[in-house]
C-alpha cells in the first residue's frame, strides 16, 4: 500500500468491541454518519487504494475470503466470505474456491463462478492499471495479460457455476490475503460494461449496503440492501459519509451529536477527550499494524555510508517521540509490527540477536562513535553535502521531522526540513537519487511480514519511477532470504526466514525504525456493534443504533 | 513600532532559549502537553516543548522580513506604475493597466497557493510570490487617485505654468496620493503577514522549525481549547504590529496631506 | 459609451486569453511531474503512459501543446481530473454555485457592515466611537481567516448550536442556513477592510474644496454627506469591490476548508495538494473569468460615478 494513505487499526479491546456496549439486542433502523478529511476517491474496487475508499467499498462489495469478526490485534483470522470453503493443493500451487449458493448482486442476479473470473481478470487490464495486479500477480499467465499479449488469464478458470480454480506460478502463503483485499471484490460484468466511465461512481456489488447517492466532494449515502442474500438486511437503514472535514471540526461535530464516530484526532483534541468525563470513558485506543521511521537513501551521500546511517538511526530519541505524541506511539526496533510473524522485541532477544538491532534504539554514545567513524564527519563536525529531510505537512509528520532534526543537531549533524504535498512527496521518494532522507510510514495492505519486508527492501522493488523501495537498499543475502520466504509454505520456517532478513535490514539501517502508532476511535454511546478494523478501518456492517432515529441528533444526550 | 523593529533586530539575542530546542524534561507535562507560563519558560512552551517567548522573539524577524520585503517589492512596483500610467495615460497606461488586469484576474491567494505548490514551499518562494503578485492593488488605486488629481485645478494650473512632468508628478501629485499609499502599505504589511500564515496553515509556508508568527498560529490553532496561549501570543504579536503600522500610516497621513490639517 | 463598452469587452477577452496562457505555464511548463504519468496513475505500464502522452499531444513541442490547449479551453474542454477522471467542467459546475452563494453572502456582510461603520467613524472622527470602531475593524483585519472561522464555528455552531458545524445543509433553506457561518467568516475581514477604506476615503473627500463649497452653499449636512461625500468616497470602494471578488475567491479557499463547504475554493486547494493540475487550472480559469467580468462591470460603474474620467 502506499505508505501513509492508510492508518489501519485493529482492536485490542477484548471485551465488547464497542465502548459502552450494553446488553440491548440489536435494533433495526437509523443512520450512521461519519466524516473524513478526504472524499472517497473511487468505488471501483479494482482501482481504490486508500483508506477512505476501502472503508466505503467494504459496505458495497464482498470478497471470497473475509476477515473473521473476532479479528484482533494479535491474530488476524480469515474465514469464508463469498466462498464457503477453499482448499490448496499439496504443492501450494492450485487453489480451489467453492462459492456460497444463493448470493445475489444488488441488481438481483445470482453470483456465479464466471463473475469471479471476470473480476480478477479485470485487474490485469493494462488500460485499467489496477494496483491490485501486484497482489494477484502470482496467478499463472498474468504477466502475459499485463503485457497485452492476451486477454485471457490462463491460471484462472471456472470449473462449474460454483467452483473457481486458480493456478499460481509458485507457492504463495499470502495469496489468501490478496483474495481478501478489496481488489478481490466480485463485480457483475454486465453492470461494469453498461456503466463504462460511470462505474466507479455507481457501483453494484453483493455487500449489505448499496450506493444511493454520491455528491462528489460533499457526501455519499449508502442504504441497506433490503433483499440482501444472507444473513438478511443490515441493522442500519443508512450510512452517510461526509467529505472534507478537518479533524478539529470532526471532533466538534461528534460532541454536537452530528457524527456517530470519529477516528482521527489531533493531539489536543485527544488530550481534551481523555480528560473529559463524558468522552474519556468512550475513547478507544487500538494499536495499528504499521511502522514509522526514516528512509535513508543508500545511493545518496551522506547516507551511502553505512556508519553514517547507523549513527543517524541510533541518534533518534524514540521515547521523546512517544512523549510528543502523548504516549500514543510504541517505540520499536522491529520493522514488522507486533502481532505478525517475525516481529521482535528487544527484551526477548538473546544478546547475540540484539547485536543486529543495536542501532535501532536511541543510544547517543554508540551514535557518536559510529558517526565519528563515518567519512562524512571530521573532528565531530559534519562535512558532507547539505541534508534535506522530506516531510509532509500533517501534524504527525511535522512532529517527527522536527524532533529528528533536533536529535541530529545534538549529534552534530545539521539538516533542513522540507515539507511538501503528498503526491510530490511520493513522486520524489520513488525516484532514484532524489531524496536523501524522508519521513516514512508503512501501513499494511495485509497482515503479513512479506508486506512489510519484501515490498520495501527487496532489490526487485527498486524502480526508476514510483519505486516502492525508497531507500534503494539491495543486499544479496537479504534478497535470498526474502525470495526463500515468499515461496515457503511452512509457517515456522517462513517466520524464521523473515526474521533473519529483518535482522540484516535493521543492521544495515536503510531505515531508522522508530515506532508503531496507535489509532483512536470515539463512538457515540448509542452506537453499538461498530468495530475498529485492521483492514477496513471502520466496520459498520453489523452496527446498530440503540434508539432508532432518522439521524444521530444531539444524542448522546448529555451536553 | 520602534520596539517591534528593535525586537526584530535583537530578538535572536534576547531569546532565552534556542527557538528550535525541545525541552523535553520541563517543557512538556507528563501527558506530553505543552506547559503554561512558568519560571523556565516565561510564556510556556508549544506542542514540541519549545519556548514560546523565544520563538516569538525570533519569529518577529521572520514575519517582519516577509511583511516588509514582500510589501516593499509590491508597493514600490505598484506606486511607480500607478503614478506613471495615471499621469501619462496613453499607451503606457494601457499596457500597465492591462498587465494589472491580467494579474488581478487571477485570484491572488489561489495563485499564490498554486505557485508555491508548483515551486516549493520555503521562505524565498513565499516572499517572492507575495511580493511579485501583490503590487496590482496599489497600482490601481494610485492610478485612480492620480486620474482624479490630474483633473484638479492646481495640476491644470501647474501645467499651464509649463512645469515639467517630473515636477508636477512628484511635487504636486505624489503628496496627494500619499494618503492612500500609506494606508495601503500599512495594511499591505499586515495582509502579507497574514497571507504567509494562510500559506503556513495550508502547509505551504515557511518550513519548520522556522518560527514565523503565522506558522506559530497555524501550529497552535488546534490547541485553542487546551492552550489558547499558543494562538493568542502570536496573534497578539501580529495585532500589535499591524496596529503599529496603521497608527504610523495615519500619523504620516496627517503630516503629509497638505489639506488635511483638521 | 458603446465604443467604450465594446473596447472593454475586447480587452476582457484578451485578458482571459492571457490568463489561460499563464495557467498553461503554471500547470504544464513549471511542474516537474509528468502529466501523462499523473493521469495514468502510478501503476500503469510504460506503454499506457506513452499512449496517453501521444493522445494528449504531450510529446509534441510546447508551442503546439499550447495552441491545442488554448483551442480546447476555447471549446469549453478543461480536461479530466488526474485523481478520479471526472471532467473538470463537471467538477466546476457542481462547486461554483456554492462558492457563489457564500461570496454573495460575504459581499452583503461587507457592504452592510463595513461601509456604515466606516461612515459612522468618519463622521465622528477622533471620538471614542471612532477609535473603538477602528480598533474592532483592526482586529477583524488582523485575524487570519482560519482563526475567525474556527472561532465563529465554535461560538455559533457549537456553543450556541444555531448553525450546523460545517457542510452543506439539505434542501433550499438547509443550504441557506449552512451558508451563514461561512459567509460571515468570508466577509468579516472584508467588512473591516471596507470600514477603514470608507472612513479614510470619506475623510479625504470631506476636506476637499467642493465639499466646503457645498457646505458654504448652505446645503444640509445630510445632503452634503450623502450626495457629495459618499459619492466620491465610494469610487475607491467600488474599485475594491471588483478586486474583492478575487480576494473572496482566495479567502474561500480557507473558509471552505474549515467549513467543509463543497465549493470551488475547496476544490482548488484539494487539487493543489493532490497536484491535480487540470482541476487546479480549471479553478484558476473560471475564477479569473469571474473576476474579468466583475472588473468590466466595475469599470462601467466607475465611469458612471466619476464622469470626469474621460471615456475616450
Amino acid at each position: 500500500m502506499s505508505p501513509l494513505l492508510l492508518l489501519l487499526a485493529c482492536t485490542a479491546n477484548p471485551d465488547g468491541l464497542t465502548p459502552g456496549a450494553g446488553n440491548t439486542a440489536p435494533v433495526y433502523g437509523g443512520t450512521f454518519v461519519y466524516a473524513d478529511e478526504d472524499d472517497i476517491r473511487t468505488l471501483d474496487p479494482a482501482i481504490g487504494y486508500d483508506e477512505v475508499s476501502w472503508t466505503a467499498m467494504h459496505l458495497v462489495f464482498d470478497q471470497l475470503i473475509a476477515y473473521a469478526p473476532d479479528t484482533d490485534g494479535t491474530e488476524v483470522r480469515m474465514v469464508g466470505g463469498l466462498a464457503e470453503s477453499w482448499d490448496v493443493s499439496e504443492d501450494g500451487l492450485v487453489w480451489t474456491f467453492r462459492l456460497r449458493p444463493g448470493v445475489t448482486f444488488h441488481n438481483g442476479r445470482e453470483l456465479v463462478a464466471d463473475d469471479v473470473v471476470y473480476s480478477w481478470t479485470r485487474l490485469f487490464d493494462p488500460e485499467l492499471a489496477s494496483p491490485g495486479a501486484d497482489f494477484f500477480g502470482g496467478i499463472s499467465g498474468s504477466q502475459a495479460m499485463l503485457d497485452g499479449e492476451t486477454d485471457h488469464l490462463a491460471g484462472l478458470v471456472a470449473l462449474d457455476t460454483r467452483t473457481v480454480q486458480v493456478t499460481l506460478d509458485a507457492p504463495d502463503a499470502t495469496f489468501a490475503n490478496a483474495v481478501a483485499m478489496v481488489f478481490g471484490s466480485v463485480v457483475p460484468r454486465e453492470e461494469v460494461e453498461a456503466r463504462g466511465e460511470q462505474w466507479a461512481f455507481s457501483p453494484v456489488g453483493t455487500g449489505p449496503f448499496e450506493l444511493s447517492e454520491w455528491q462528489l466532494g460533499e457526501k455519499t449515502v449508502f442504504v441497506a440492501d433490503e433483499d440482501h442474500w444472507e444473513p438478511g438486511r443490515p441493522y442500519l437503514d443508512e450510512i452517510v459519509h461526509l467529505a472534507g472535514y478537518p479533524r478539529t471540526v470532526q471532533f466538534l461535530k461528534l460532541e454536537a451529536g452530528e457524527l456517530s464516530q470519529i477516528n482521527r484526532m489531533s493531539s489536543p483534541d485527544y488530550l481534551w477527550a481523555r480528560q473529559d468525563e463524558r468522552w474519556g470513558p468512550l475513547l478507544q485506543e487500538v494499536p495499528s499494524i504499521d511502522t514509522y521511521g526514516e528512509m535513508m537513501n543508500t545511493e545518496l551521500p551522506p547516507f551511502d555510508d553505512l556508519a553514517f546511517r547507523q549513527g543517524v538511526a541510533a541518534s533518534i530519541d524514540r521515547e521523546k517521540l512517544k512523549k510528543l505524541r502523548n504516549g500514543r506511539y510504541r517505540p520499536t526496533i522491529s520493522w514488522v509490527p507486533p502481532g505478525l510473524a517475525a516481529h521482535v522485541e528487544w527484551d526477548e532477544l538473546s544478546a547475540d540477536e540484539q547485536h543486529a538491532y543495536r542501532y535501532q534504539r536511541h543510544d547517543p554514545a554508540l551514535a557518536k562513535q559510529r558517526l565519528s567513524e563515518s567519512r562524512y564527519m571530521q573532528d565531530g563536525r559534519y562535512v558532507g553535502p547539505p541534508i534535506v529531510y522530506w516531510a509532509l505537512s500533517d501534524e504527525a509528520s511535522l512532529t517527527t521531522a522536527q524532533s529528528v532534526q533536533q536529535d541530529l543537531s545534538l549529534a552534530g549533524v545539521p539538516m533542513t526540513v522540507k515539507t511538501t504535498t503528498f503526491p510530490a512527496y511520493l513522486a520524489a521518494v520513488g525516484q532514484p537519487k532524489t531524496v536523501q532522507i524522508a519521513y516514512t510510514a508503512w501501513v499494511m495492505d495485509y497482515p503479513d511480514p512479506r508486506n512489510f519486508l519484501e515490498v520495501i527492501f527487496s532489490c526487485d522493488m527498486r524502480a526508476e519511477q514510483n519505486s516502492q523501495n525508497t531507500s534503494f537498499y539491495c543486499d544479496d543475502e537479504t534478497e535470498r532470504l526474502l525470495d526463500a520466504a515468499a515461496v515457503e509454505v511452512d509457517p515456522d520456517v517462513r517466520a524464521d526466514l523473515y526474521e533473519r532478513a529483518q535482522a540484516r535490514i535493521a543492521e544495515a539501517a536503510p531505515v531508522a525504525i522508530e515506532y508503531h502508532s496507535t489509532s483512536l476511535s470515539l463512538v457515540q454511546p448509542r452506537v453499538k456493534g461498530f468495530r475498529v478494523h485492521p483492514i477496513w478501518t471502520r466496520d459498520m456492517r453489523e452496527a446498530w443504533l440503540d434508539v432508532p432515529e432518522g439521524r444521530p441528533t444531539r444524542a448522546g444526550g448529555a451536553r | 513600532m520602534a520596539s517591534v523593529a528593535l525586537v526584530a533586530l535583537l530578538g535572536p539575542f534576547l531569546a532565552p532559549w534556542d527557538p528550535a530546542v525541545q525541552d523535553i524534561a520541563t517543557g512538556l507535562d507528563a501527558s506530553g502537553a505543552p506547559v503554561g507560563p512558568g519560571a523556565a519558560h516565561l510564556l510556556g512552551t508549544d506542542a514540541l516543548g519549545r519556548d514560546v517567548l523565544s520563538r516569538l522573539l525570533v519569529g518577529a524577524r521572520i514575519s517582519l522580513l516577509v511583511g516588509f520585503a514582500a510589501t516593499g517589492i509590491s508597493m514600490g512596483i505598484g506606486l511607480v506604475i500607478g503614478l506613471v500610467s495615471g499621469y501619462f495615460r496613453g499607451i503606457i497606461d494601457t499596457v500597465a493597466m492591462r498587465s494589472v488586469d491580467v494579474l488581478m484576474s487571477f485570484p491572488f491567494l489561489l495563485l499564490c497557493i498554486a505557485l508555491v505548490a508548483v515551486r516549493e514551499p520555503g521562505l524565498d518562494n513565499v516572499l517572492l510570490v507575495l511580493g511579485l503578485l501583490g503590487w496590482t492593488t496599489m497600482a490601481r488605486v494610485v492610478r485612480g487617485k492620480v486620474l482624479a488629481e490630474r483633473e484638479q485645478e492646481y495640476v491644470q494650473a501647474a501645467r499651464a505654468l509649463g512645469l515639467g512632468h517630473g515636477r508636477i508628478l512628484f511635487r504636486h501629485i505624489l503628496p496627494n496620493v500619499v494618503g492612500p499609499v500609506m494606508v495601503l502599505s500599512t495594511l499591505g504589511v499586515a495582509s502579507t503577514i497574514l497571507a504567509e500564515s494562510v500559506l503556513s496553515y495550508l502547509g505551504l509556508g515557511v518550513p519548520p522549525p522556522t518560527p514565523s508568527w503565522g506558522a506559530m498560529i497555524s501550529e497552535g490553532q488546534a490547541w485553542y481549547r487546551l492552550a489558547p496561549g499558543l494562538v493568542a501570543a502570536p496573534g497578539l504579536c501580529i495585532l500589535v504590529t499591524v496596529l503599529g503600522f496603521n497608527l504610523l500610516g495615519e500619523g504620516l497621513r496627517d503630516v503629509l496631506d497638505p489639506r488635511d490639517a483638521g | 459609451m458603446m465604443a467604450f463598452l465594446s473596447r472593454r469587452m475586447a480587452w476582457a477577452v484578451v485578458t482571459l486569453w492571457l490568463v489561460v496562457s499563464g495557467s498553461f505555464v503554471l500547470a504544464y511548463v513549471m511542474p516537474a511531474s509528468d502529466p501523462a504519468r499523473m493521469m495514468a496513475g502510478p501503476h500503469a505500464s510504460a506503454e499506457v503512459v506513452q499512449r496517453i502522452r501521444t493522445e494528449l499531444y504531450l510529446d509534441r513541442p510546447l508551442p503546439e501543446q499550447y495552441v491545442r490547449y488554448v483551442g480546447r479551453v476555447a471549446h469549453g474542454d478543461l480536461g479530466q481530473s488526474y485523481r478520479n477522471k471526472e471532467p473538470v467542467t463537471a467538477a466546476l459546475a457542481r462547486s461554483l454555485p456554492w462558492t457563489a452563494l457564500i461570496a454573495v453572502g460575504a459581499s452583503l456582510v461587507q457592504l452592510l457592515i463595513g461601509v456604515p461603520i466606516g461612515l459612522f467613524a468618519a463622521l465622528r472622527r477622533r471620538s471614542l466611537a471612532d477609535a473603538a470602531a477602528m480598533a474592532v475593524a483592526l482586529v477583524g483585519i488582523s485575524a487570519p481567516t482560519f482563526l475567525t472561522g474556527l472561532g465563529i464555528m465554535y461560538v455559533f455552531g457549537f456553543q450556541l448550536g444555531w448553525f450546523p458545524l460545517g457542510g452543506l445543509g439539505d434542501g433550499f433553506f438547509g443550504a441557506l442556513r449552512s451558508a451563514v457561518l461561512p459567509s460571515l467568516t468570508l466577509g468579516i475581514a472584508g467588512a473591516a477592510y471596507y470600514s477603514r477604506l470608507t472612513r479614510g476615503e470619506y475623510l479625504d473627500v470631506a476636506s476637499r474644496d467642493f465639499m466646503r463649497t457645498a457646505r458654504a452653499k448652505g446645503l444640509s449636512e445630510r445632503l452634503v454627506v450623502l450626495k457629495h461625500g459618499m459619492r466620491n468616497a465610494l469610487i475607491p470602494v467600488v474599485t475594491f469591490f471588483g478586486i474583492d471578488l478575487g480576494v473572496l475567491l482566495g479567502g474561500a479557499v480557507v473558509t471552505e476548508t474549515i467549513f467543509a463547504w463543497p465549493g470551488m475554493g475547496k476544490l482548488a486547494i484539494d487539487s493543489v495538494l493532490q497536484q491535480d493540475f487540470p482541476v487546479m487550472l480549471g479553478c484558476v480559469v473560471v475564477a479569473s473569468a469571474a473576476i474579468v467580468t466583475a472588473n468590466l462591470v466595475v469599470d462601467l460603474v466607475y465611469a458612471w460615478l466619476d464622469p470626469r474620467i474621460r471615456l475616450g
